[in-house]
């Protein structure tokens, strides 16, 4: 091996210590970027060669700069990041319905005005005839009709506020397919000429993940480095490009339904969707707020169906009967939006219907009294709740669902840590490991240094004897 | 497992998070001094909690009516003690009026004596609470009985609940306690009776009434009784629903209450470990290898 080998050894060895400080000074760099995989330099021997009969080593070798991505890993993350996202949003958007319908309906609210009709029925059993009774039995039943109808429409806001945001989200989940179709074609197209192409893979990742919170993602890995993403089952990212979701008005509810491109025709697949903020957003929609209106609805239709059975049995002050004391409501759907005193009570107190016979006016107070105890019985859920008990138990239930999803959402969120964890403690970069890198490569740079620096000396005192 | 910085920072913000959140909470429940303010802090406790206060609020209206129906009985009892006091006298002037020592000028202002209390009696009929006349049944607006005693009211009786399946008569048939209506004595009849046999003079007459007015004071005395009853009725179910309503503030208060002691310990308890948490993140950014290269 001549000096000039030894000079060239040494220039190879510098040129891998200074790459070496690159990928350390890059990982560092990058220590906080979302998807980003750690990266290595991969060194070999340059190779041999013969000279004096030996066989020497030329010198070092960066051959690639590799990254540490695990797959399996990763899948973990996009899984968790999907049930996580769901039970987060479902959390969110249950304490925010919980605080609003709970204020609407709570003690303060619905419960306290359906006690308060009650109660102004057992007042006017004291007497019957006074005026000033009998319209607080209006008034109470106008609070009892308002506050169904707010309770309806702040559901029904709910419904609506809901329904814009799984538009928007379906925006964003195509501008993201988009992205990832895009940096698939780019990915593809640097390994396919032999470059590499980590800083890709790690938008990609950080993309993929932000698609993962909003939906059922699964992702599989082609050979020439594309990613095909399956969104809720179907395909919306493959070689061939993106596929956009849309959303398609319901013909019955006209609520914005989530359609996949097939052809072209679409597929609704909104149902498929069950995690990630969008399922969130379908769940407490679809589910949770219909269920609440149901349940108002149904107290309603019962409210005024019952007191409307007694207080039509009933006579007012003028000795007529057959007069509902609530709107009939013709069914059950719609009864709370819809609630309102009867136009034959309303403003005036005395067709109240306090009376059980016309000759018993206006003293008679027996329907009155059988108004005021309609409150206690249990009416509701096959008779073995109140009107009030039923909707103490509507609001338990909603508390039950919104603890439930706050728990979901401590338990996803460790899970989620701990696929998190288990990724970087593969591809993560750690700040420790990438300091003594440098000092590995800076030892490696000086060294070669002075490789390169004795070999000039040789050379130096070679030339002196010349 | 390899530690890395995202692990280590992701590691500080959920300490931090979680902390926060639970002093922010302990702070909120220790400040209102109830755990459940929400139906998701214990929905079972809020359904029950719901119902107690339902429950409560019930008994607080019913004690409220228990109140004004005590004072409008009391109004139609004072009338019936009014009613025997005017029984009382009737059998006084009987009793002197039949004795033969009696002469005919005294027996006349007995009589006229007589249709005076009459009068008082009708008086006390017409009785009313506020605009409601308590002995005219369900005929409360108008007047009970007309100036000649003749019943203007009907058989009906006003009752209030005063608690499930606990009702209590506001209100009397006027005929039936004083017009013999259902059986009993007709007092006014008995007194036009008597003030006629008076103005004759006639003895024997006066003698018979003697028996019609001891029917009258009984009758009248079992409405005293009846009265007293439901007096006594409305005051105990009053007792028991001041009882009960006591019971379930405390049962009320069990279920969503927080135990002070318990919420301000759990309060000093998260904010040290929230503090904790800061300071654990604060040192960590202090110790990096970086600082010994």
């Amino acid at each position: 091996m001549s000096i000039f080998s030894v000079l060239k050894a040494g220039n190879r060895a510098l040129q891998a210590a200074s790459a070496g400080i690159d990928v350390a000074s890059n990982n560092v760099a990058n220590a906080n970027t979302e998807g980003y995989s750690r990266q290595s330099l991969g060194l070999g021997p340059q190779g041999t060669t013969r000279a004096r009969g030996l066989l020497l080593g030329t010198g070092v070798r960066a051959e690639e700069v590799l990254s540490t991505y695990d797959k399996f890993a990763q899948g973990s993350v996009f899984g968790r990041t999907g049930r996580h996202a769901y039970q987060e949003g479902r959390a969110m958007s249950l304490q925010s319905l919980e605080t609003s319908f709970v204020d609407a309906a709570g003690g303060d609210g619905l419960i306290g005005a359906i006690e308060g009709l009650f109660a102004a029925f057992s007042d006017l059993e004291l007497d019957p005839g006074n005026p000033s009774l009998r319209a607080g039995v209006l008034s109470a039943g106008s609070v009892v009709s308002s506050l169904f109808n707010r309770a309806a429409s702040d559901l029904n806001e709910q419904t609506t506020l809901a329904d814009s945001r799984v538009a928007n989200t379906v925006v964003e989940v195509n501008r993201l397919t988009a992205e990832v179709a895009s940096l698939n074609s780019e990915i593809v197209g640097l390994e396919a000429g032999g470059q590499q192409a980590h800083d890709l893979r790690a938008q990609r990742t950080a993309v993929l993940e932000q698609l993962a919170s909003f939906g059922p993602t699964r992702v599989t890995e082609d050979a020439d480095g594309s990613s095909r993403v399956f969104f809720a089952g179907h395909s919306l990212v493959d070689p061939g490009g993106s596929r956009s979701l849309s959303v398609v008005d319901d013909p019955v509810t006209g609520l914005n339904q989530v359609h996949v491109a097939m052809g072209t025709a679409s597929m609704d697949i909104t149902n498929s969707i069950d995690q990630g903020r969008l399922g969130a957003m379908l769940s407490v929609r679809d589910t949770t707020v219909p269920g609440l209106l149901a349940d108002l609805d149904s107290l309603a239709f019962e409210v005024a169906d019952q007191m409307n059975a007694l207080h039509s049995a009933g006579f007012g002050l003028d000795g007529v009967t057959g007069r509902d004391f609530f709107a009939q409501p013709p069914s059950a759907t719609g009864a709370a939006l819809g609630m309102s005193l009867d136009a034959a009570v309303a403003g005036d107190p005395s067709a109240i219907a306090a009376a059980a016979t016309a000759a018993g006016v206006p003293g008679d107070n027996s329907n009155a009294i059988a108004l005021a105890q309609l409150g206690n019985q249990l009416t509701m859920t096959s008779g073995t709740e109140s009107f009030t008990g039923f909707l103490a138990s509507t609001l338990a239930g909603l508390g039950q669902d919104t603890s439930a999803a706050i728990s979901g959402e401590a338990r996803t969120s460790l899970e989620l840590q701990a696929s998190l964890d288990v990724r970087d403690s593969v591809s993560g970069v750690s700040l420790e490991e990438e300091a003594l890198d440098l000092l590995r490569f800076q030892d490696a740079y000086q060294a070669a240094m002075r490789v390169m620096q004795t070999a000039n000396e040789m050379l130096d005192e070679l030339m002196q004897l010349v | 497992m390899r530690i890395t910085a995202a692990h280590a920072y992701r590691a500080q913000i959920e300490s931090l998070r979680r902390t926060s959140r639970d002093s922010f909470e302990a702070q909120r429940k220790a400040s209102s001094g109830k755990r459940i303010e929400r139906a998701s802090d214990d929905p079972t406790g809020f359904h029950r909690a719901t119902l107690m206060k339902a429950m409560k609020s019930d008994l607080g209206h019913a004690r409220k009516k228990m109140d004004l129906a005590r004072v409008e009985i009391s109004t139609a009892e004072q009338a019936l003690d009014g009613m025997g006091n005017i029984m009382s006298r009737l059998r006084e002037l009987s009793v002197q009026m039949a004795s033969d020592l009696m002469g005919t000028e005294e027996r006349a202002n007995a009589a006229v004596e007589v249709d005076t209390l009459k009068d008082s009696m009708i008086a006390l009929a017409n009785v009313r609470h506020g605009d409601k006349r308590l002995f005219a049944g369900h005929q409360t607006d108008g007047e009970a009985f007309d100036a000649t005693g003749a019943y203007l009211g009907d058989s009906g009786q006003q009752e209030v609940a005063i608690a499930e399946g606990s009702n209590v008569a506001l209100t009397f048939a006027g005929d039936e306690v004083l017009r013999g209506a259902s059986g009993g004595p007709d007092i006014f009849q008995m007194m036009d009776d008597l003030s006629t046999a008076l103005a004759a003079d006639d003895t024997a007459g006066i003698q018979d009434s003697l028996t019609t007015i001891d029917e009258g004071q009984q009758h009248l005395l079992d409405y005293r009784s009846d009265v007293g009853g439901r007096l006594n009725l409305i005051q105990a179910l009053g007792v028991h629903f001041e009882g009960v309503e006591v019971s379930l503030l405390n049962d009320i208060s069990t279920v969503e209450g927080a135990d002070p002691l318990e919420s301000f310990s759990e309060v000093i308890r998260t904010r040290q470990a929230f503090e904790s948490a800061m300071q654990v993140s604060v040192n960590s950014r202090t110790q990096s290898i970086f600082d010994l290269l």
